[in-house]
């Protein structure tokens, strides 16, 4: 445990990436190690700054899997440590994160998710890592893995996270997206349940006249699968004791969303408006995406009429989605892979399902509406993208659209259609 | 494991001219286990060096072992100290969080040359490089062992190897890395060297070197000790239906792996004496 107690600045305006080491710090975080990536920095620029001021270690280390080996070191000795990246750096991470799972070592990790596929171009927020932080690499297992939707909130399961790693003895990942990683929220009064915590007695710093330890993975076959099993016990423990949601005008609903993270605090606000145009919707928020609220949303799905789940991704909660819903109703997707949805694209969404209607996905164009990236490009995606928008909105208006971006590049000519 | 190690621990004769005084209260820290390892293999000895140096230095409660995946993994099993396993090639990473949380321990990382030099280059160098403060005890055999003897970055020209039956072939694969010479430039090194484990000279050497890298550790001087222990894989080194015995395989490394790497201390910090290698 740190040194000097550390207090949470209530009232005080808190950047996303900040609530994550607050947490960690009011949990008593005693190691971080990372690696620099957008949008994790300033989470890992705050706590090289609050930890050594409070007792513990903070180290930047050569790269996003010495830094979670690091970590899994840390907690080897009993310690609580932290590490957190982002969709690249995830991607390495879970090298040490499936070791430390193994050698069940609890400890956290924040996870800060990004859109695109390999090497993001744009830095833009999304929820496409969800089914990468459910996988998780080599092994048959699963981690607590939390989906705040507010500042606050993720300062509570920050420091929530690193109680149930040590209560389960797993690692815990908290995830936000890119958007609330940068947005800036007053910090609520929040609170921490007590739990009853185990007694570390595997650790390192423990005498070892009391007991020897041995952190890491068994290597004989026998204990290795009795492991398997022990996991399984605790993934049956979490789900009877873990899981979390939120509702939000479900009493009477006919319509249910399902959004979670940035997207469940939009859903709520469409959700609200949609109340107002008189459409009997509800919001259901996971806030643990493992273990997933199935029964809770199986019980509502059996007295609605349909459900819509909204994500920042092509669907990689909507498996849960639909299992937890189980043929009781209709399931549709509403999503997109990069930035934001708008709560108005999600009260029309919600409009056409309350119509009866499929709900239309949402193109290239919906998300950037102009695509002046594309036109700076090489030409031949952006004559691509020029048919695409004249075929969408007439030539002119493409045109005039194009004119009207393009301010810096006024002699770019346009093709004719269809050259 | 542990359990049934405790169990079977037999008792211990002191080496001459070391006082009873001195021995661990737990008396020997070798667990009694058989090894796992093949006749005539390396790892053994260095694990009865280490067992020798932590007893005889009453260490067995500091010592924490942080091991990486390769042969030297089974070491937990044959030291009764605290150890932590960590994937292949990041025993230096998980060393540094270990030595960072509880720095009055005595932390030693021991790995194979593939997990210290290949996949585990970048975070050795890292932890040099930051100057952390642990022992790193390198087991070249020049080959994957646990795999069957494929060819790994420091294997040497003549090294019959799975992967390239005909010794290492230069122009797809380059050369032996010599990784003392590489480390023993940052600054974060306070010592490094070179051993081997071929004949019994060698071995004292070798335990020498391994003791004076724990004395300069508890002398309180901070920075990583990197020794690389050169030693056989008579088992492993099968391409090209070569075989080798312990004896055969410890010639070859007198005869040809030795041309290629230094021996002896590199890096030494000031006031202590050097020790003499052949």
């Amino acid at each position: 445990m740190s040194e000097k107690p550390f207090a949470p600045q209530i009232g005080k305006p808190t950047m996303g990436a900040h609530a994550m080491g607050i947490g960690a710090m009011v949990a008593g975080l005693d190691y971080f190690a990372g690696y620099p990536i957008t949008p994790q920095t300033e989470l890992l620029e705050y706590v090289a700054e609050a930890l050594p001021e409070h007792g513990g270690v903070f180290q930047q280390l050569g790269d996003e899997i010495s830094s979670i080996m690091a970590v899994f070191g840390a907690a080897a000795c009993g310690k609580r440590a932290m590490t957190a990246s982002v969709g690249p750096g995830l991607t390495l991470m879970i090298d040490g994160l499936t070791h430390a799972a193994g050698a069940e070592t609890p400890l956290v990790l924040g996870a800060l998710t990004r859109a695109h596929v390999g090497v993001s171009g744009g830095l833009y927020p999304a929820q496409s890592d969800i089914r990468m932080l459910r996988g998780l690499g080599n092994g048959d297992y699963q981690l607590p893995l939390y989906a705040p939707s507010t500042v606050t909130e993720t300062v509570q399961l920050t420091a929530e996270a690193f109680d149930v790693a040590d209560l389960y003895s797993i690692p815990a990942i908290v995830c936000i997206d890119g958007k609330m990683a940068n947005m800036i929220e007053t910090l609520e009064p929040f609170e921490v349940p007590k739990r009853d915590l185990p007694d570390k007695n595997w650790t390192l710093d423990r005498p070892l006249s009391e007991r020897r330890a041995v952190v890491g993975a068994a290597r004989t076959p026998e204990l290795d699968t009795m492991i398997c099993y022990e996991i399984q016990q605790k993934l049956e423990r979490m789900r009877a004791m873990e899981t979390r949601y939120e509702t939000y005008m479900c009493d009477d609903a006919e319509f249910v969303v399902v959004a979670y993270g940035i997207m469940g605090r939009i859903a709520k606000e469409a959700v609200r408006r949609a109340r107002e145009e008189g459409i009997k919707v509800g919001l259901f928020r996971p806030i643990t995406l493992f273990p997933f609220p199935e029964s809770e949303l199986g019980d509502l799905a059996a007295n609605a009429r349909e459900v819509l789940a909204v994500e920042i991704n092509f669907g990689q909660v909507l498996t849960d989605v639909r299992l937890a819903v189980a043929g009781q109703c209709p399931v549709q997707f509403f999503g997109q892979p990069a930035l934001a949805i708008p709560a108005g694209a999600v009260l029309e969404a919600i409009r056409q399902m309350a119509a009866g209607q499929k709900v239309e996905p949402r193109g290239f164009f919906d998300v950037h509406p102009t695509a002046f990236h594309l036109a700076h490009t090489h030409p031949p995606a952006r004559r691509q993208m020029l048919d695409q928008l004249a075929a969408e909105r007439g030539r002119e208006d493409a045109q005039a659209m194009l004119d009207n971006v393009l301010g810096i590049r006024k002699n770019t000519v346009i093709p004719e259609i269809g050259r | 494991m542990s359990q049934t190690a405790t169990q079977t621990t037999r008792s211990y004769t002191p080496p001459e001219g070391v006082s009873a005084r001195k021995i661990s209260p737990r008396l020997d820290v070798h667990t009694g286990l058989p090894s796992t390892w093949c006749p005539g293999c390396g790892h053994g000895s260095v694990s009865q060096i280490l067992c020798d140096l932590v007893t005889e230095l009453d260490l067995a409660e500091q010592t924490i072992l942080a091991v990486g995946v390769g042969c030297g993994s089974s070491i937990p099993a044959q030291m009764e100290v605290h150890s932590v396993l960590s994937p292949h090639g990041r025993a230096s990473d998980t060393a540094t969080g270990v030595s960072r949380m509880i720095p009055d321990k005595v932390v030693v990382q021991y790995s194979g040359d593939g997990d210290a030099c290949g996949i585990g280059l970048a975070g050795l160098m890292h932890a040099c490089n930051r100057r952390e403060n642990f022992i790193v005890i390198i087991y070249n055999n020049n080959a994957y062992g646990m795999t069957g003897g494929q060819m790994g970055p420091t294997t040497t020209k003549e090294v019959p190897t799975t992967t390239f039956q005909g010794g290492r072939d230069e122009e797809v694969m380059g050369y032996p890395m010599d990784i003392i010479k590489t480390l023993a430039h940052f600054p974060g090194v306070v010592y490094a060297g070179r051993c081997a484990l071929t004949s019994g000279v060698r071995y004292r050497e070798a335990s020498r070197m391994i003791r004076r890298a724990f004395e300069i550790h508890l002398a309180g001087v901070k920075g990583m000790k990197v020794i690389d222990c050169l030693g056989n894989c008579n088992v492993n080194w099968k391409g090209g239906g070569v075989t080798f015995t312990p004896e055969s395989s410890n010639q070859f490394i007198e005869d040809n792996i030795m041309q290629y790497f230094q021996m002896g201390e590199l890096t030494v910090p000031e006031g202590y004496p050097p020790i003499r290698v052949r």
